[in-house]
This record gives C-alpha cells, structure tokens and sequence, in this order.
C-alpha cells in the first residue's frame, strides 16, 4: 500500500529531473522544479502519515512551507523569465548562451 | 531572556523597515546608515546571547520536552558564522552608499538585510527544515541581487544561477525528507547522538546533501552558476556571494551531514576538494575579465577550504578540530580578502567604467590607495607570508599532514595550486598597480572616489594585514567554532 505512494513520489522526482535536463523552454524548467517540489511536498506528508500522532502535525506544517518556498523561487524566476524575453525575444534557454568561459 | 530568533527577525523586519526609510527619505546616505544601525543592533543581539550564562537549573531542562523543529541553537559555529556575515554585511552596506545608483536603492538594502538574515539563520538553525528555509532565504534573496540591473547579462546570469540553485535545494530537500520518513525527528543533535539513520540510507543521504548543498558552494562538478553570477552582480554583491554565501553554502553541508556522523569518512570529500582547487584555478588563468577571474579564483579558494574540511571528515577523531580550524579560518579569511578584492573591482568600474583587464592598465598609480589595497588584497590571495591568505593555507597544509594516508598528496596539492594561481594573480596586479603607460581609458578615468567606498576597501585591507601580521586576533572566533564544528561530525 505504502509503496504505491512512494512509487509516485519517485516517479514526480525523476519527471521533474528529467525536465530540467531535457527541456529549452525556461517555462517548462520553472514547471520541472515546481513538479519536484509538489513531489516531496507528498513524500513529506506520507512519511509523516506512517509515523501518525505529533509527527504528522510537523509534517503538515513543513508541507506549508515547502509551497511558500516554491511560491517565491516561481516568482522571482517568472520575473527574471520576462526580462530574459525582453533583452533576447524568446524564452529558450539555448538563446542564453552570450556569456563563456 | 532574548529569543535567539531576534538577531534574524530584526534582520528580516528590517528589510521591510529599510524599504520604507527608502521610499520616504529618498536618500542612499540615510537608507545605508538604517541598514548599518539594523545590522549593529542585531550583531549587539548576538553579541548578548553569547555572553556566558549561569548554568541553567538542571531539573527544569528536564522537564521540557526535546521539540522536533522550529529550534533555534546557539553554538561558537553559529557565532562564527554570524559575526563573519554581519560584518561583511556592514562593510557592503556602507560601500553600496557610495556604489551604487539612487534608482531601486531601498530594494538593494532590502534584499541584502534579507540575504544576511538567512545567513544568521543558517547559523543559528537547530534542526534540519529550519535549516533548509533559512538557506532558501538566502538563496531567493541573492537571485533577486545578482539580476539586479536590468541588462541581459545579469538576467542570463541570474537565470542560470536560479535554475541550477533551485535544483540543487530540490536535491538537498529530497534528503531532509528522506530523513524525516524514516526517523519522524528533525532535530540536529538528537539525530546526531542517536545514530536513528541506518548506514547505507545514511550514504544515499549525504551524498544527496553533497550535491544539493554543494551547488551552492561551488564545489567543482556543480560551479557553472559562479563565474557569470559572480561578475554579472554590482560588485558589493558579488563581494557578498564570494565572501560569504558560498561559505555559508559549505557551512550549511557541514551541519547538514552532521546528523549522519560517521558517513563521509572515504576519499569523495577529498576529490572534489583537489578537483574545485585545480578547476578554478586552471580556468581563472585564461580570463581576460576582472571579475569573472577572481570569481574563478573563489572556486579554488572554496577548494582550499573544502580540503580542510575534508581532512576533518576523514579522521574526526584525530585531526578533525585542525583540519576545521584550517577550514573555518580560511572562510574568515577568504571573506576579508575576495570581499576586499571585489570592492576594488568595483572601484575600477566606477572610475575606468570598463573590467576588461588590458583597459584598466596603469589605475592603480593613479589611484595610488586603491591599487595598494587591491595589491594588499591579491597577495594575500595568492598565499604570500606577511598576509592572512598564508596563515590560513599554512593550517589546511598542518591538518593534512597529520592525516594518515593521503594527507602529504592533499598539501603537495595545495601548494602546486597555490603557485598556479601566482600565475595569474601576479598578471593582474602588474597590470592594475604597476603598469607604467596607462590605457587610452585610465588617462581618461577621474580618480575621485566616494569616501564610503574607499573607508570600506581601507577597513577590509587593515583587516587583511592585521589578521596575517597578528593571526592570534581570530583565533578566539575560529577556535571554538572548529571545536563545536568538529563535534558535529564526529
């Protein structure tokens, strides 16, 4: 029972990862991480369901604050997102290639 | 009684207050002077709680119950990496007076307060989400002040840098929650008395804290972020990632793994310590770009610093108090040094306009202050004897000698790395202080400088020569932070 959330868990992790490896749009990148967020966020809140009693109140309470973190990387991230489309037109990552070295 | 919250909630109550002093007077020179008193008052805080106390009645400690988060701990690593981060704080601040433009000045201030707030509570975290959200703290606030101006590079940089940062906390975060299911607790030094993580889950843990942590501080195969983050920023802030928030970075994986004591005894830590030194080092010396050199030079210095640590993880028993003393005070001292050396940088951006290093041949005998602190700044850098670069690389070289088996290649290592990095130091500081026909730009340059930023550079260059001259002045900050730094892995 416990293993079918888990198997979830895993497979948002590795769906975010793959996402951040694999993808140029810098939208989908801000998608990949939130994806691994939502994805502990649920890994949080089962382990904390196993251990029951106090536990689960700190779990619920980390969940919280896991999603304010994310909320603020998003925004700070989508801001930067739309200045990168106004200096280079697009919002692929490939097109942020000026500085070397 | 004071919380040992109050030094950070000042900070981060601050950042509102500064925004609005900002906003209301209008003015660089008043803004800066709130954020200076803010960042007094929260040092004097500190300073309060650290004063000895009588010891607490035994009986009511044993009726409170040990809380699972939100635990705040003071201990001489907290204090160490408190008074480093307030102090370069104050420094900046007083040099942004002077640096930086008047358009945004309250967000500049803002963010920084917030950024030395998450640093005081990386200090002062207890338990290991505390941890993770004042790291978090520090690092959404230094992505908003390296794309600070509105030009493609900053944003190219700051783009790169959040996206690599914001993996790396998922990363790291995957590893407190994998310690959370399988232990239910948080808390520092219970997990790290209790020994409740099994040992091969242990192995996964930490090196999932290695790689998530180690983005931030810039450990080689995870540095891509630094160079173009480091010189895309206004220089006080590249001053303050270089200085400190790497260091903060690798003090954050140092308390981190510390609740797996016993885990990371084998030759990983090492590695990546002689990979960052001759990575940074190689890659620094084809530069063309000040700042993005010495950015590079802050990957080999967060090498010398990780050699260290890695001494201390390998043999805690032994040499673990030396080699986190050589570690600890490299941080002091790099933090002095590359915080000073990029204030400079930033000078000569002022007056020449230009980073380029060919162009800003020959300010430094037109400016015969600055190019002095900057030669002060580079030499100690480089590791010369009479500056406080030497003393601390002499401590890494002593820790590793006293490691068994592969301590002698760590110190031939370090010194190879040290004469490789003479050779692109030497270079610059010909070109800024020596060089006898200045370019088209310096015979152009004005040599007036605000007073607030030359006081600043003045104030980190006497720290520099007092620190290498007089080494024992830090040793009571660096002492009992190795201590208690050494008993958290051990």
């Amino acid at each position: 029972m416990w293993s079918i959330y888990w198997s979830v868990v895993i497979l948002l992790f590795c769906l975010g990862i793959y996402t951040l490896i694999f993808r140029h749009n810098l939208i989908h990148l801000i998608i990949g991480i939130e994806v691994m967020a939502k994805a502990l966020c649920l890994g949080v809140l089962v382990g904390a369901f196993q251990h029951g009693g106090g536990v689960f109140s700190v779990g619920q309470s980390i969940v919280i604050t896991i999603i304010l973190i994310e909320v603020a990387t998003t925004a700070i991230a989508l801001s930067l997102v739309v200045a990168a489309s106004r200096h280079t037109g697009s919002i692929d990552i490939a097109q942020l290639r000026q500085l070397k070295g | 009684m004071i919380d040992l919250v109050l030094p950070v909630a000042i900070l981060m109550a601050g950042s509102l207050l500064v925004y609005v002093v900002a906003r209301l007077t209008r003015s660089k020179a008043a803004t800066g002077v709130v954020a200076l008193i803010l960042l007094a008052v929260s040092g004097y805080i500190m300073y309060l709680l650290a004063a000895p106390k009588p010891p607490l009645d035994e009986t009511a400690e044993a009726v409170q119950a040990v809380p699972l988060m939100a635990v705040f701990d003071l201990n001489p690593l907290a204090i160490f990496l408190a008074v480093i981060s307030l102090g370069l704080t104050a420094v900046v601040a007083l040099y942004s007076i002077g640096y930086m433009q008047q358009k945004n000045i309250g967000k500049y201030y803002a963010l920084l307060l917030m950024m030395t707030g998450g640093m005081v509570g990386i200090a002062l975290a207890g338990d290991l989400f505390n941890l993770f959200v004042m790291f978090e703290i520090m690092s959404l606030a230094s992505f908003a002040l390296v794309a600070f101006e509105d030009n493609w590079e900053p944003v190219e940089a700051g783009v790169k840098y959040l996206i690599l940062s914001a993996m790396g906390s998922m990363v790291a975060l995957l590893g407190i929650v994998l310690v959370f299911t399988w232990t239910g607790n948080l808390h520092l030094s219970v997990l790290h008395d209790s020994h409740l993580v099994p040992p091969d889950l242990a192995l996964v843990v930490a090196a999932l804290f290695v790689a998530g942590f180690g983005v931030k501080a810039a450990i080689v195969p995870m540095h891509t972020w630094l160079p173009d983050a480091h010189s895309a920023a206004p220089s006080g802030i590249s001053a303050m990632l270089s200085g400190i928030v790497i260091s903060a970075g690798l003090i954050t994986m140092i308390k981190a793994i510390g609740v797996l004591p016993g885990t990371l005894v084998g030759l990983t830590l090492p590695l990546l310590a002689v990979l960052t030194m001759f990575g940074g080092n190689l890659m620094a010396w084809v530069q063309t770009d000040l700042k993005r050199m010495l950015a590079y030079s802050s990957i080999a210095h967060m090498g010398y610093i990780l050699a260290g640590v890695a001494v201390a993880f390998a043999a805690p028993a032994s040499v673990g108090f030396d080699g986190m003393r050589g570690g600890l005070m490299h941080i002091m001292n790099h933090a002095v040094m590359k915080g000073g050396a990029f204030l400079c940088a930033g000078a000569i951006i002022m007056l020449v306009g230009t980073r380029d290093l060919k162009q800003i041949a020959g300010i430094g005998r037109k400016v015969p202050l600055l190019g002095i602190s900057f030669g002060i700044f580079v030499l100690a850098l480089a590791g010369t004897p009479p500056f406080n670069g030497f003393i601390s690389k002499l401590f890494i070289c002593k820790a590793a000698i006293g490691c068994d088996n592969w301590g002698w290649a760590l110190v031939l290592i370090v010194i190879i790395n040290s004469f490789l990095s003479l050779f692109y130091y030497l270079p610059a500081l010909n070109k800024v202080l020596l060089a006898r026909e200045p370019s088209e730009q310096v015979r152009n340059a004005s040599d007036q400088l605000p007073a607030s930023v030359v006081l600043a550079i003045f104030v980190l260059a006497l720290l520099t020569l007092a620190l290498g001259i007089q080494p024992d002045m830090g040793f009571g900050l660096v002492d009992g932070a190795a201590r208690s730094a050494a008993a958290l892995i051990r």
